[in-house]
C-alpha cells in the first residue's frame, strides 16, 4: 500500500530479543539468589506473585473494561485448593485441631501433591469458580458487576471460615511447605505474561476492547459480548488462582481473615493496577513491582525515629497513610498511571532510541 | 450480482414495534431489492432508528417478520444479524475511540473467527466464511497460523480504507479523528463486516453541503465496489432526493408512501404530512 508502515522490527527478531531478555533475566535471578540476603530473594518473588493477580485483574478491569471486585475470591480459592493439596497428611492432622479434617481431604491421594499440579489445580478450580459466577453476573456492567463481584468474594470468605472441616476455618491453615521461590514465581509470571498478553493482542483481545470502548456498537459488528467477557473473566480467574497458590506457598500460612485473602487483597491489586495504569499489562508489572518494594522500603516510617534529640515512638500502620498520601498524589498529576494504556514492546523502544538518533541512518 | 433474478434481499412483513403503551412502528411493510439505494425519512420520532433497530436484532419485533434472503432473521441477536451480513452504522457516533483505525476495522472482522452453531442460515452463509473454525480462540493464544490469518486481515481492512480515501489514518485513533473522517470510519467499519446489507443511520448528519455531496458519491462508489445493498435514514432531503433511487416516508409509525423520486416529490400526502407547504419549492425546483 502506498503509505509505509510505523517504524517496526521484524517478528522474528523481536521474539529472539525477548528470549535474550529472559534468558538476563534468568542470569540476574542466579546472581540474586547467590548473592543477596533471604529477605530480598522472598521481596522477589512476591513482587512475582503480584504482578501475576495484577496482570490477571488487568485482563479483567483493564481490558476488558469490566469492573471487577472479586479478585480476592479467586485468589483464595486458589490459594486453599492448592495448600490443602501440597500440605502431608500429618500436617493437616496436626492443624485441624477444632472437628477434624473431612473425608476426601484427609487421604494420601489428595496430600503431599507436587506444586506445580496444586497449583494448576488451584488455578482450574477458580476458573471453574469464574465462570459459574460469571455466567449469571457477566450480563451487569459497571458498579453492579462491581457490587455483584464484591459480594461474591465476601462469600467465599465466609464460606472459608466456616466450613471447619475443610478449610479449618478461622484458625486457616498452617505448616503450608514454603514451596515458592523466584523461579516458580517468576516462572508462573512469565505463563502468565505469554498468555494473558498473546490473547490481549490477538483478534479476542481486540474484541473486548472494542466492548471496553463502546458494547453496543461491539454487538452490532458481530462479537458476542457475553462469551467474550466470560473468557476474560474465567482466564483472569485462572491466574488469580494461580496467584493464590503460589502466595499461600509463600505466606506459609493462611487465614480467612478480610487483611490476607479478603477485600484488602484486592484493593491492593487495584492499587498495583492503577499505579501502573489500567489496561497496560507492562504497567501491571510495573506497578506490583512498585507496590511490593515501598510496602517493604516504607516499613521505616513506623520504626522509632529521633528528631532534634526527641524520640517519638513509632507507629504501626503508618506505613499505610503514606502510602495512600503518595497514590493521592500520582491520580492528581499522574492520572493514567504509569504505562497509561500503552506497553513496553521491542518496537517502543526502537522508535525511542530511532528518534535519539534521527537523521543518522535509517532508511531501509 | 444477478441483474434477472428480482429477489428482495431483505423484507420486512407487517412489522409491529410496540413499547408499553405505545406503538413506534405500526404494519410496516418493505422489501429491498439488491443492489438498490433505499431511503426512509420522516420526522422525528416517526420510528426510523427503531426499524433499524429491530431489523437488526436489538429489539424483536411485537408482530410481524423479518426476512433476509426468504430466511426469519427476527428472533436472533445483533451479533448473529451481522453475521448473517447485515451491518450498521449509529446516529450519533460510536466507535471504538480509544483503538486505531486499523484496529476498529479488525475488530469489526473479529466475527469471522467465531463459529456459529449452524442453522438454516449458517449453511448458506457458510460458504462465504471460510475458515471459521472452533480453534481460533486457541490458535490466537499460542499463534498457531495467527500471524497469516491477522495479515489477511490488514490487508483486506487496508483495500477498505483505500477505497474511502482513508488509508493515510490507519494507523491513528479514532477519536483524534475529524467529525467528517469518524462519519466514514463507521461506514468502513460496518464494510469491514463483509455485509450484504449495509444500513446507515442518518450518515450525513452534521455534515456541511460540500461534504454531503462527497458522501452522496462516497455511498453510490461504495455500493458498486462492495456489491452491497444500501438502506439509509436521512434527514437531508437534498441528500436523499440526490442519492436513493427509492424513497419511503414514515410518519407516526406508518408508511404513508413508497416509490421512486418523482413518486415521492409529487404525493400530496408526503408533502402535507411531513414537508409541508414552504418545502414545496425546495423539492419540485
Amino acid at each position: 500500500m502506498t503509505i509505509p508502515d510505523k517504524k517496526t522490527l521484524r517478528i522474528r527478531i523481536q521474539i529472539l530479543l525477548t528470549i535474550l531478555f529472559i534468558i538476563g533475566v534468568c542470569i540476574l535471578f542466579y546472581f540474586a539468589e547467590e548473592n543477596l540476603n533471604s529477605y530480598m530473594i522472598r521481596i522477589l518473588s512476591l513482587i512475582g506473585i503480584f504482578a501475576i493477580m495484577a496482570v490477571s485483574l488487568t485482563l479483567i478491569n483493564g481490558v476488558s473494561g469490566m469492573l471487577s471486585l472479586g479478585h480476592a475470591g479467586f485468589i483464595a480459592i486458589g490459594a486453599y485448593v492448592a495448600a490443602l493439596l501440597t500440605m502431608s497428611v500429618q500436617q493437616k492432622e496436626a492443624s485441624f485441631i477444632l472437628m477434624g479434617v473431612a473425608f476426601p481431604i484427609n487421604t494420601q491421594a489428595l496430600s503431599s501433591i507436587p506444586f506445580f499440579w496444586a497449583t494448576l489445580a488451584g488455578g482450574s478450580v477458580a476458573a471453574l469458580m469464574a465462570f459459574v459466577v460469571g455466567w449469571p453476573t457477566m450480563r451487569l456492567s459497571g458498579d453492579y458487576l462491581a457490587i455483584t463481584s464484591l459480594g461474591f468474594a465476601e462469600i467465599i470468605r465466609i464460606f472459608l471460615l466456616n466450613w471447619n472441616r475443610i478449610t479449618n476455618g478461622s484458625l486457616g491453615l498452617k505448616g503450608i511447605p514454603s514451596y515458592t521461590n523466584i523461579w516458580w514465581s517468576w516462572g508462573w509470571l512469565l505463563i502468565t505474561l505469554l498468555v494473558i498478553g498473546s490473547f490481549a493482542k490477538s483478534s479476542y483481545g481486540r474484541a473486548l476492547r472494542a466492548i471496553r470502548d463502546d458494547t453496543i456498537a461491539a454487538k452490532a459488528m458481530g462479537i458476542n459480548v457475553f462469551k467474550h467477557q466470560l473468557a476474560s473473566f474465567v482466564l483472569g480467574g485462572f491466574f488469580a488462582g494461580v496467584a493464590g497458590s503460589l502466595y499461600a506457598h509463600w505466606l506459609t500460612s493462611i487465614d480467612p481473615k478480610p487483611t490476607t485473602l479478603g477485600i484488602m487483597l484486592t484493593f491492593n491489586i487495584l492499587i498495583m493496577i492503577v499505579l501502573g495504569g489500567l489496561g497496560s499489562l507492562s504497567g501491571a508489572v510495573i506497578g506490583a513491582g512498585l507496590f511490593a518494594v515501598l510496602s517493604e522500603f516504607l516499613r521505616f516510617v513506623e520504626s522509632d525515629m529521633t528528631l532534634f534529640g526527641f524520640t517519638i515512638a513509632g507507629i504501626s500502620g503508618m506505613r499505610m497513610l503514606v502510602f495512600s498520601a503518595l497514590f493521592i498524589l500520582i491520580m492528581i498529576f499522574w492520572q493514567k498511571g504509569i504505562m497509561g494504556r500503552n506497553e513496553l514492546t521491542w518496537n517502543g523502544l526502537y522508535r525511542v532510541i530511532g528518534k535519539f538518533k534521527k537523521g543518522e541512518n535509517h532508511g531501509e | 450480482m444477478e441483474n434477472k433474478a428480482k429477489k428482495p434481499i431483505l423484507t420486512i412483513d407487517q412489522m409491529t414495534m410496540r413499547f408499553g403503551g405505545l406503538e413506534a412502528v405500526s404494519d410496516f411493510s418493505a422489501h429491498i431489492q439488491p443492489g438498490e439505494i433505499l431511503g426512509l425519512i420522516g420526522p422525528n420520532g416517526a420510528g426510523k432508528t427503531t426499524i433499524f433497530n429491530v431489523i437488526t436484532g436489538v429489539y424483536q419485533p411485537t408482530r410481524g417478520h423479518i426476512y433476509l434472503n426468504d430466511q426469519a432473521i427476527d428472533h436472533y441477536e445483533p451479533h448473529f444479524i451481522t453475521h448473517f451480513g447485515i451491518a450498521r452504522t449509529f446516529q450519533n457516533i460510536r466507535l471504538f475511540q480509544t483503538m486505531t483505525v486499523m484496529e476498529n476495522l479488525q475488530a469489526a472482522m473479529h466475527h469471522e473467527l467465531s463459529n456459529i452453531k449452524p442453522d438454516k442460515i449458517m449453511q448458506k452463509r457458510k460458504q462465504t466464511k471460510k475458515g471459521a473454525s472452533d480453534w481460533w480462540f486457541w490458535k490466537a493464544i499460542f499463534k498457531l497460523g495467527y500471524f497469516k490469518k491477522e495479515s489477511e486481515q490488514r490487508e483486506k481492512a487496508a483495500y477498505i480504507l483505500e477505497k474511502l480515501g482513508m488509508l493515510k489514518h490507519k494507523d491513528e485513533l479514532a477519536l483524534s479523528l475529524p467529525y467528517g473522517e469518524q462519519r466514514k470510519l463507521e461506514i468502513a467499519r460496518a464494510l469491514a463486516t463483509t455485509p450484504q446489507l449495509l444500513l446507515l443511520d442518518e450518515p450525513a448528519a452534521g455534515m456541511n453541503p460540500s461534504e454531503s455531496v462527497a458522501l452522496m458519491n462516497l455511498v453510490r462508489n461504495i455500493r458498486d465496489t462492495f456489491n452491497v445493498t444500501v438502506f439509509l435514514i436521512e434527514h437531508d432531503m437534498k441528500f436523499v432526493m440526490g442519492l436513493c433511487e427509492r424513497i419511503i416516508v414514515l410518519d407516526y409509525g406508518k408508511a404513508i408512501a413508497m416509490g421512486d423520486r418523482a413518486h415521492i416529490r409529487s404525493n400530496p400526502k408526503v408533502i402535507e404530512a411531513y414537508l409541508g407547504e414552504e418545502w414545496k419549492d425546495v423539492i419540485v425546483g
